[in-house]
């Protein structure tokens, strides 16, 4: 019987060593140790042996199949490397088509710019606030020191729907509303639609402003200088620089344009700047007594200064757009270039 | 306002070349819009004098010239121009110049005679558009001197933008007292001086100022023996460089004083004036008169008239009347200087549509104690150049009584404002450069009296603009205002808007951006029958003249854009405002924020990777659950006539409806001219925001395992299936996590009029569920739908 299991041992390992695949290594199994294999059933005939031969050869037999277990092991480990090598050789996929298209939805550029000034000021503690779009001339034009028949009147063709009630030609009416309903101190952001009689490639009859407010004790036109240095810092990057000009706005005194160095040549001079290097972006000033007079705050004990901005000029300037009607037209080859690049869009 | 750099040198020294002094008078708040020399290039241009004109030999409107250039030599130039004539000084383009047009001048052959070179007419060499006939000069010049030099175009004129607060700056004078301000140097006046007659001029004429509010001052001289001729080349530089046309000496003197000093003034031609005397009053009702332009116009009593004994001869302020102006047979002028309500001429002039370089002054405001210093500066010069008699004295019929107002200043009133603190001897030195005058009272008090050409200033915070803008803004610090206010934030409406923004951009919709304005007719082409919109008075288009109600007509335009542009696809939405008020319009609408959708076209863009497929109700259902996950908000079958009326939902809260959407009905897609179906919705999110709001409660994620069934049941084919979800939710009790439907079928082998729908049930315990307790709750299921709705087991 000891020759039976060396002959098996022969023919298991030639079988194993022989085996194409790890089906057919399975079926050397079932038929060497199978429930019903050759060395089982060369196991379960130990009995017929003398009983002192028994304990050598079920020694044998135990090694036999240990060695035959371990080398199937092997076997099915090649085979199974060597299947999925070829499985994966076959799996090729053409790489150079394209994936199934997610639809990429887009943030509108007036927004981005929106969402960038009032995370900036919010971050420098201001709240944001919103006003009516449909408004008393009083808020829109008296109340910011601008009588009927004033001459900064023609500087803005404004649609009226009353001869009380108009469509707001600036977001300054805001200003008004907060004062009149909260004491000093006051630290407001007011983005919104302003609408203007006008349409050309730079003018459209709807466009947007976000006016700026700070009212306490001791505000100077220095902390005016120095908070739109922040903004422009953090907006255009942190070599913006800012240039004050003096100007004029009835609700302001002493008033300033402010400039901001060339977003695209850093003030060496382009065509954006026509050459001069800077860019006006900003109308500001300290609010004019006035109109702290009129909503009945003490310009002897309080100050405070004001700015505002053109959203779609920032955006026209910092994309590039050449024709303002482009922002309300819709057209969505358009609207898909202002995808995402990071910072705050919503 | 446009003003050459010589003349300004006429009044103050300049140290600044002119680029120099556009950016120092715009960073004191005089804006330079633009610095363009007067002439362009004219090298090789020259002073002529034409020695001889003979015909040329073949051609009869040609001219064969013989000009004397001076130290250039004698050329001979064949000249087309009419009024070419021997004895004319010239401007003589020789070869190698090249003109503003691009025109070089070369030897050129014309019909057979060689001409050396061009006389020039002022459109040729770019001074003006005036292209009649030659440009004669002077005779004093001398032939040779190049051209540029010899009448003085070696100039260069800025574009001035002078703010409406500053009528005093539309004069060169204005102008120049900036600049002394900047310099430190002083203003020189022109020459004022010339004689007078021993008549005075009371003898001859007489003002009567029927309006003293409209008409605050007026002063009137009267001449005679004007030689009506041209100006003199100096002065019609100087306007074209201005901007303006020269006519005449009278009526060049009258434009060159009001650019000059910024008082305008009229001429009148005298002998045409009934009486010959004036009266100022507003016009009677149905008054007209024939304004220089030609146009009658219709005058109403709220206009001033500058009158004789019977008719207007002169909108005061604005526009003088044909019949009585000054022309070459003119003899006697009476010469007015005056004031008016700014008020008065900005109506006027808005109401007739006709404005002015007189008017334009007038209606910001003028310094009424300058009409004598302008009429003085007009007599000199016409006396000087259209030899001119000047009766004695002056008509002044003065009102006005404007008091140099005086405004006492705290030095650290300047410091509070600016934050910074300024000596007060600079603050003394700034005022008074600019013609303040400053007495200090005490190191902590200026009295300050206002210049009479200042109307705009009259508070400290004035002066304080006045100080820093001289002293300079580039010099101010940069600080930061002290933080003692809130901490800052936004409503939840503003935050409720950026987490729809994410979601629906996450969703990979578009932001679109609509005018708040569309057509009147919205409402109809939605099918709607809602209040109608609140309308522009002065819309700028009759497609852009009505406030809108919905977001809707704005999305379904850009749909509709979008296709006649070839786009297959949109996905937008929009958040904004709509007006919702009533008519007539008594006060402010209200305005409410909402959010409109659409979805048209591909669902993807085409691709290989799955089918061509448009978008569907199901599609647009599917972003309105990812916006409205609360179980507050209801979903029922909705009856807006703008909408599909069987492929719409009405979104309910508490009963009150937030929203609506669906397949906008065929005939409103039609109106937009929409192609094929398109889904839109709209929703009043101020409604939910509290739902925005809620915080999630955390649940302990369930350890032990799930147990799934399906369940396939037929029903009938108009059986919603929705509402078998809602039976088996009630049905599954507790132990019933989710429904899910995952199939919806009919056609073989489910019968007619039957469709088959699948559900899968996950049932999920905080312990082990057993089979037996699951298919009891089944048999429960299966029992209820069979109950309720006729089910059957598939």
């Amino acid at each position: 019987m000891l020759s039976k299991v060396e002959e098996i041992k022969a023919s298991a390992l030639e079988a194993c060593s022989q085996a194409e695949s790890v089906k057919e290594l399975e079926q050397v199994r079932v038929r060497f140790l199978g429930k019903k294999g050759e060395l089982t059933l060369l196991l379960r005939g130990m009995g017929q042996l003398p009983a002192e031969q028994r304990p050598h050869f079920g020694k044998l037999v135990n090694e036999v199949r240990d060695e035959l277990e371990s080398a199937l092991a092997a076997r099915e480990t090649q085979l199974f490397q060597e299947e999925e090598t070829r499985r994966l050789a076959a799996e090729a996929l053409d790489i150079t088509l394209p994936g199934r298209p997610m639809m990429r939805g887009t943030v509108h550029p007036v927004s981005q710019i929106i969402a960038e000034t009032k995370s900036i000021f919010m971050n420098m503690g201001y709240e944001i606030v919103e006003g009516p779009e449909v408004e008393w001339d009083y808020y829109n034009f008296e109340a910011l020191n601008i009588p009927p028949d004033h001459p900064a009147r023609d500087m803005q063709d404004t649609f009226f729907i009353t001869e009380d009630l108009l469509l707001r030609s600036q977001t300054s009416p805001v200003q008004i509303h907060v004062m009149e309903n909260r004491k000093p101190p006051i630290r407001i952001l007011a983005p919104g639609k302003v609408y203007r009689a006008d349409s050309d490639i730079t003018h459209s009859p709807m466009f947007h402003q976000i006016e700026g407010l700070v009212v306490d004790r001791g505000i100077t036109m220095a902390d005016l200088k120095g908070t739109l240095q922040v903004f422009v810092q953090r907006m255009f990057g942190p070599d913006t620089k800012i240039r004050l000009r003096p100007s004029y706005f009835p609700f302001t005194e002493p008033s300033a344009e402010v400039d901001v160095s060339c977003i695209m040549c850093a003030g060496a001079g382009c065509r954006v700047c026509k050459d001069t290097g800077w860019l006006e972006i900003l109308g500001s000033g300290m609010v004019d007594p006035r109109v702290l007079a009129k909503v009945g705050y003490d310009p002897q004990e309080v100050s405070g200064f004001a700015f505002g901005m053109g959203v779609e000029r920032i955006a026209m300037l910092k994309y590039g757009i050449n024709d303002i009607r482009l922002l309300f037209e819709n057209d969505v080859r358009f609207l898909k270039q202002f995808s995402s690049q990071g910072g705050r869009l919503c | 306002m446009l003003v050459s750099y010589k003349w300004l040198q006429d009044y103050v020294d300049i140290p600044w070349g002119p680029e120099e002094l556009a950016h120092r008078l715009t960073m004191a708040g005089l804006e330079v819009e633009g610095v363009t020399p007067l002439a362009a290039n004219l090298d090789r241009v020259y002073v002529g004098f034409v020695q001889e004109v003979q015909k040329h030999p073949q051609a009869d409107s040609l001219k064969l010239c013989s000009v004397d250039v001076g130290a250039q030599g004698s050329y001979s130039i064949v000249c087309g121009a009419p009024n070419v004539q021997e004895g004319q000084t010239v401007a003589v383009a020789l070869a190698g110049a090249t003109l503003p047009g691009g025109l070089v001048i070369q030897p050129t052959e014309i019909r057979g005679v060689l001409s050396n070179g061009m006389i020039c007419s002022q459109a040729e060499l770019g001074i003006s558009d005036d292209h009649a006939g030659i440009w004669v000069l002077p005779n004093d010049l001398a032939p040779g001197a190049p051209l540029v030099e010899a009448v003085g175009l070696d100039d260069v004129v800025l574009d001035v933008s002078v703010y409406a607060n500053r009528p005093d700056c539309m004069s060169v004078i204005g102008i120049a007292r900036e600049i002394a301000a900047l310099t430190g140097g002083e203003v020189r006046l022109p020459a004022l001086d010339y004689q007078e007659l021993d008549v005075p001029i009371g003898e001859h004429t007489s003002v009567t100022v029927e309006d003293s509010e409209r008409c605050p001052r007026y002063t009137a001289a009267l001449l005679q023996d004007v030689h009506i001729a041209e100006s003199p080349l100096w002065m019609q530089l100087r306007l074209r460089a201005a901007g303006m046309r020269p006519i005449n000496n009278v009526v060049d003197i009258t434009n060159y004083v009001m650019l000059e000093t910024g008082q305008p003034l009229h001429a009148f031609d005298f002998d045409k004036l009934a009486e010959g005397r004036l009266v100022i009053r507003t016009a009677r009702p149905g008054e007209e008169m024939v304004t220089l332009d030609g146009e009658r116009r219709q005058l109403t009593p709220e206009m001033l008239m500058i009158c004789d004994a019977q008719d207007p001869k002169c909108v005061a302020g604005v526009m003088g009347g044909l019949d009585s102006e000054v022309t070459d047979e003119t003899n006697r002028i009476l010469l007015e200087s005056a004031n008016f309500s700014a008020l008065n001429i900005r109506r006027t002039s808005r109401a007739l549509g006709l404005s002015s370089e007189s008017s334009s002054r007038f209606e910001k405001g003028i310094d009424a104690s300058g009409t004598l210093l302008a009429s003085r500066r007009a007599l000199h010069l016409l006396q000087n150049l259209a030899q001119a008699q000047i009766f004695a004295g002056h008509i002044d019929v003065n009102s006005s009584a404007k008091q140099e107002p005086v405004i006492d200043l705290e030095p650290a009133e300047v410091e509070r404002l600016l934050g910074v603190s300024i000596p007060p001897e600079t603050i003394c030195r700034i005022l008074r450069s600019l013609e303040f005058d400053v007495v200090e009272l005490s190191p902590e008090l200026l009295r300050v009296t206002v210049p009479s050409h200042r109307g705009d200033v009259e508070l400290q915070a004035d002066l304080v603009e006045e100080i820093v803008r001289i002293w300079g803004l580039e010099n101010l610090p940069s600080t930061l205002p002290p933080d003692r206010s809130s901490s800052g934030g936004q409503s939840q409406l503003l935050t409720a808007e950026g987490h729809l923004r994410e979601l629906l951009v996450g969703a990979g919709l578009q932001e679109a951006l609509s005018y708040s304005f569309g057509r009147p007719d919205s409402n109809e082409r939605l099918l709607r029958t809602e209040p109608p919109m609140i309308a522009l008075q002065n819309p700028i288009s009759e497609d852009l003249s009505a406030l809108r109600r919905s977001l809707l007509p704005g999305l379904l335009e850009a749909v509709s854009l979008n296709a006649s542009r070839q786009q297959a696809r949109a996905a937008l939405f929009e958040l904004g405002a709509v007006y919702l008020g009533e008519l007539p319009v008594e006060k402010q609408p209200r305005e409410e924020a909402r959010l409109g959708l659409v979805l048209w076209g591909r669902r993807s863009t085409l691709n290989w990777a799955a089918a061509d497929e448009q978008y569907d109700f199901y599609d647009l259902k599917g972003i309105m659950e990812l916006l409205l996950p609360w179980p507050e908000v209801e979903w029922i079958k909705g009856s807006d006539p703008a909408f599909h009326p069987g492929r719409q939902v009405s979104l309910l809260l508490q009963g009150r409806e937030i929203g609506v959407f669906g397949e906008i009905h065929p005939a409103a897609a039609r109106n937009f001219r929409i192609p094929g179906r398109v889904y839109a919705a709209e929703l009043r999110f101020e409604e939910i925001l509290h739902l925005f709001k809620q915080t999630p409660v955390f649940q302990v994620p369930p350890r032990f395992p799930a147990v799934e069934r399906d369940l396939a049941v037929v029903v009938d084919a108009d059986q919603p299936v929705g509402e078998l979800v809602d039976a088996l939710r009630k049905l599954g009790g507790e132990l019933l996590d989710e429904v899910t439907v995952f199939d919806v079928y009919a056609g073989k082998p489910i019968p007619d009029g039957k469709k088959s729908a699948a559900f899968s049930l996950r049932f999920q315990g905080h312990r082990t569920l057993k089979d037996e307790e699951i298919n009891v709750i089944m048999d429960g299921c299966l029992a209820g739908l069979r109950e309720r709705f006729g089910a059957e087991i598939r």
